[in-house]
């Protein structure tokens, strides 16, 4: 069974047409990135996946379940929200600036519960370890935490449901370049350990070929192109992939004049 | 050579104060020379103090910082300029392009008052001769329909046009030295690519020099002459961009080159950098690169590094040698195996 199925998805914001028949699969421990540029519809498609929008016409599917509507009851939410958890861009944003990260994971394990004190610190500990946190920046606030730390905290707690499907929108994006290096190679090892199905969005074609085993580029809210990653992005069928793919400076890139 | 230097940094140094009367070095030991018409890279990380060398520079520093050191810009120094020699060095020395324009453009007036203000302000040009300037400008920046655009407000057009409106009010200063911080961070590749290019093609056209200040490695490679890799308030590495992806030899700009992740393989691992980047304040007596550093000693950690001329560039790292030796040897060692 495919982790996620996406099939027709349209989106209309009033008049605009901000996702457009976009159709895919990720199968269970598989990797999608989708690649576009601002506008494009890529965050819309992520966020109607996690249920913060909802799709005008089409169906999603994750793990089998359809979730194109919205959850009818906390039952149906919490369901949910064990099946796929998202990651954002900014973790300053997404964590409560009051709360320790220690005490974010914990929240969510509670919720989601059905362990005993004891199973629960253990879990706890466990999830801190797999981001690679230490013990003192586990009981840190946010604003005492660095980018990088900051998002290894939004990964644990988004772990913490012990979800199948991880949507990554821009996750890496706002980092350090040697920090982006160590969160792609950790988010490489928790897929590797757990076999958890990735949705990477991001405008950055190097990184989705890192993390990804399929691509899908979108241009104002419709497909341009979709398969194998290191095909498309070595053999882009499209002008738009290819204009997208000569644009990131690399080794030896000239500027056109 | 005996041509006096656009800009020259000599021991530059910016403290911060903080509020309990103690202060923070945010840049230091500074010491840069850019000539006449050269394009520069300065890529660093956060905190590596590249965005606040363009402040000192243009003397922007906020009211908490004092610079130390000299600036020089054709030879005069630019921390002890008056007001009025400030006004003229800011107007047609240097000019600035930011990362985010919306943020230093007023949303409330068209662009064709925010282009000609300065004009008729401090040139004393009349209306109509500042519009056929500005229109010009903007026509050689590759907008389209300028004198359209003219009459638009900043909200009706996009961040990339916009970029290139604030490119167009920098070259009708006409300064001798462009400052880009960050400039194509917040655009699209494929617009990024256009707005690179035509800063690029106006600079060798005008023959200005540019600083380009980027967190993009590969960016400043492709648009600059020389780059300056930046860690902690100090530059670590200096090397013409031709040789920098065979020569580096610092083993935080081998760290970034080896951290980027590529678009035409996956890696096994990216080699990550351990730790996070330190600003100047955070850093110990010695290499402030010391604790990240695989190549680390006692020694590194106490004793602060000089900056020191090593195969045809300028490292600070006091075992650059036995470094490169070693990644010399190994590279050898490799191709005879095979």
């Amino acid at each position: 069974m495919n982790a996620v199925e996406v099939r027709s998805l349209n989106k209309f914001f009033k008049a605009h047409h901000a996702v457009a028949d976009v159709g895919f699969d990720i199968p269970a421990g598989g990797s999608l990135g989708i690649v576009g540029e601002s506008g494009s519809g890529k965050t819309t498609i992520a966020r109607m996946l996690v249920g913060l929008e909802c799709p005008t016409s089409g169906s999603i599917a994750v793990l089998g379940r359809d979730r194109s509507r919205p959850a009818r009851g906390s039952t149906e939410r919490n369901t949910r929200a064990q099946e796929l958890q998202i990651v954002f861009q900014d973790p300053y944003t997404s964590l409560d600036p009051q709360q320790s990260a220690r005490s974010a994971i914990d929240e969510v394990l509670r919720h989601h519960g059905g362990r005993s004190a004891a199973e629960r610190a253990a879990r706890l500990d466990e999830l801190v370890d797999q981001v690679g946190l230490t013990l003192r920046q586990s009981v840190a606030r946010p604003r005492d935490l660095s980018g990088g730390q900051r998002q290894r905290v939004a990964i644990a707690r988004a772990l913490a449901t012990g979800p199948r499907v991880l949507v990554l929108d821009e996750a890496v994006s706002a980092l350090d370049v040697s920090i982006q290096a160590q969160i792609l190679n950790l988010l490489a090892d928790i897929r590797a350990d757990t076999g958890l199905a990735y949705l990477l969005i991001s405008h950055d074609l190097a990184v989705v070929r890192q993390l990804c085993d399929t691509v899908l580029v979108l241009r104002r809210g419709r497909v341009v192109e979709q398969g194998d990653c290191g095909q498309v992005l070595d053999n882009p069928a499209e002008e738009y992939t290819r204009a997208l793919r000569a644009a990131v400076p690399v080794q030896g890139w000239r500027i056109a004049v | 050579m005996t041509t006096v230097p656009l800009l020259e940094l000599s021991s530059l140094t910016v403290d911060f104060a903080t509020e309990d009367g103690g202060s923070r070095t945010l840049l230091a030991d500074l010491d840069l020379t850019l000539a006449p018409g050269e394009a520069l890279g300065l890529v660093g990380e956060s905190g590596s103090g590249k965005s606040m060398t363009v402040r000192a520079i243009t003397r922007l520093l906020p009211p908490a910082a004092s610079a130390g050191g000299a600036i020089r810009f054709e030879g005069r120094d630019v921390t002890t300029m008056d007001a009025a020699a400030l006004r003229a060095y800011r107007d047609g020395g240097v000019g600035l392009v930011f990362q985010d324009p919306r943020a230093h453009i007023n949303p409330t007036r068209r662009i064709g008052a925010f282009l000609t203000e300065a004009l008729r302000h401090n040139r004393g040009l009349g209306k109509r001769e500042a519009l056929a300037r500005a229109e010009a400008v903007l026509a050689e920046v590759g907008i389209d329909e300028p004198a359209r655009r003219l009459r638009q407000y900043p909200h009706e057009v996009s961040g990339g046009m916009l970029q290139r409106v604030m490119i167009a009010s920098v070259l009708l200063a006409e300064p001798r030295l462009i400052l880009a911080d960050e400039p194509t961070t917040a655009l699209d590749v494929t617009i990024q690519r256009e707005v690179v290019a035509i800063l690029d093609r106006m600079r060798r056209e005008r023959g200005m020099g540019m600083v380009f200040i980027t967190h993009d490695l590969d960016l400043a490679l492709a648009v600059c002459g020389r780059v300056a890799v930046m860690y902690a308030g100090r530059i670590v590495e200096i090397r013409s961009a031709r040789s920098l992806h065979e020569r580096a030899a610092h083993p935080y700009t081998l760290g970034l080159l080896g951290s980027r992740p590529a678009i035409d393989a996956r890696a096994q691992r990216l080699t990550a950098i351990p730790g996070r980047p330190v600003s100047a304040f955070e850093a110990g007596g010695g290499c402030a690169f010391a604790p990240r550093c695989a190549f680390a000693t006692p020694t590194c950690e106490n004793e602060p590094p000089p900056l020191v001329p090593f195969d045809g560039g300028l490292v600070r790292c006091a075992r650059v040698e036995e470094i490169h030796a070693a990644r010399t040897n190994t590279w050898t060692s490799k191709e005879a195996a095979e």
